[in-house]
């Protein structure tokens, strides 16, 4: 279903975009922990809800860290952050310089790791509105942190109706392999559509 | 610049390739555009071919732009390589300046792609 909407140029421009936001991101990344970031190719997946939830393991009940940020404009959408295993916590420790207990994460570790996602999620997205010459503001980014179904609730989202769910993902790490993240993105078929109205726009444009 | 060239783009994103091959075909209506959608591709349409300018991307499934510098260095030894990446990261940028490289962030800028090719055709 929507295959037939993001046809493949859709998809490839797409990603390319997310690809640029993405380098934008590993830039600000590698600023703040003063180390190169290495970027994976973009993968672009899209599915249903319930096979998106099927994937990232929602009856393993693994705990997850992610931080969830929404986007409104031109189109719209429920962008994450996600950490693998003790990612997030290695990340905060390196930013602060310091210890953080391996099973919690109090206050100033939770504002730092939201804060490094929402300059993450904002320079990703950001710069896909650039290019793409459309609007789009972020919400405040919000931490989330339980098993997949808590974290991708959709009585928490709100989205009115049964998301999308394209999954363009790239996954980011240090070269010490300790902290990997991944950005997904989570759109409605409405809003789908209006992405696509702007990547016609673009294509138009310039190709 | 009007005697024609050949120019390789190597980029695993077909927007990319469609976007610098437009530009080109533009303004250099009578040069020779070749795509290649990864690193090997690119190695073997470089084995047959000797390429005036090479436009190549860095982050591609298999061989990175990166990796695969070396082998296309060697392969074409008169042509000028533009690294054209979103990996705008001051490391991945020394690291490819350190090779000799000309390096250029994405998204693709039509008054900097006919920048590097007027330069490097004086």
């Amino acid at each position: 279903m929507i295959e037939k909407i993001l046809t493949e140029d859709y998809r490839d421009t797409f990603s390319e975009l997310f690809n640029i936001g993405m380098g934008k991101a590993a830039s600000s990344l590698s600023e703040m922990l003063n180390e190169e970031v290495i970027l994976t190719v973009p993968k672009f997946q899209s599915m249903s809800y319930r096979d998106a939830m099927t994937m990232f393991g929602s009856e393993d009940n693994v705990q997850i860290d992610a931080v969830e940020q929404k986007f409104v404009g031109d189109f719209s959408g429920s962008a994450y952050l996600f950490f693998s295993g003790e990612s997030s916590r290695e990340l905060v420790r390196r930013i602060l310089q310091d210890d953080v207990a391996a099973d919690t994460l109090g206050e100033l570790e939770q504002d730092t790791l939201t804060e490094v996602a929402n300059i993450i999620l904002n320079a990703c997205f950001g710069s896909i509105a650039e290019v793409l010459g459309c609007e789009l503001e972020s919400e405040v980014p919000l931490l989330v942190c339980g098993n997949v179904n808590e974290v991708l609730s959709i009585d928490r989202m709100q989205f009115g109706e049964e998301p999308v769910v394209i999954t363009l993902s790239m996954t980011f790490s240090l070269p010490d392999q300790l902290i990997k993240g991944q950005v997904s993105l989570l759109m409605t078929t409405s809003s789908v559509n209006r992405l696509v109205t702007e990547l016609e726009r673009y294509i138009q444009l310039y190709v | 610049m009007d005697s024609s060239k050949q120019v390789l783009i190597v980029d695993d994103s077909k927007l990319t390739r469609m976007i610098i091959s437009k530009i080109i075909s533009v303004q250099y209506s009578d040069w020779k555009i070749v795509e290649a959608v990864d690193s090997s591709s690119a190695l073997i349409e470089s084995e047959n071919t000797q390429f005036d300018f090479i436009t190549l991307d860095y982050n591609m499934p298999g061989a990175s732009g990166y990796e695969v510098y070396p082998q296309l260095r060697q392969l074409q030894p008169d042509a000028d390589i533009a690294i054209f990446t979103a990996n705008i990261q001051s490391s991945v940028r020394k690291k490819f300046e350190d090779l000799g490289a000309k390096f250029y962030s994405k998204p693709i800028n039509q008054d900097v792609l006919i920048n590097f090719f007027a330069e490097e055709a004086h």
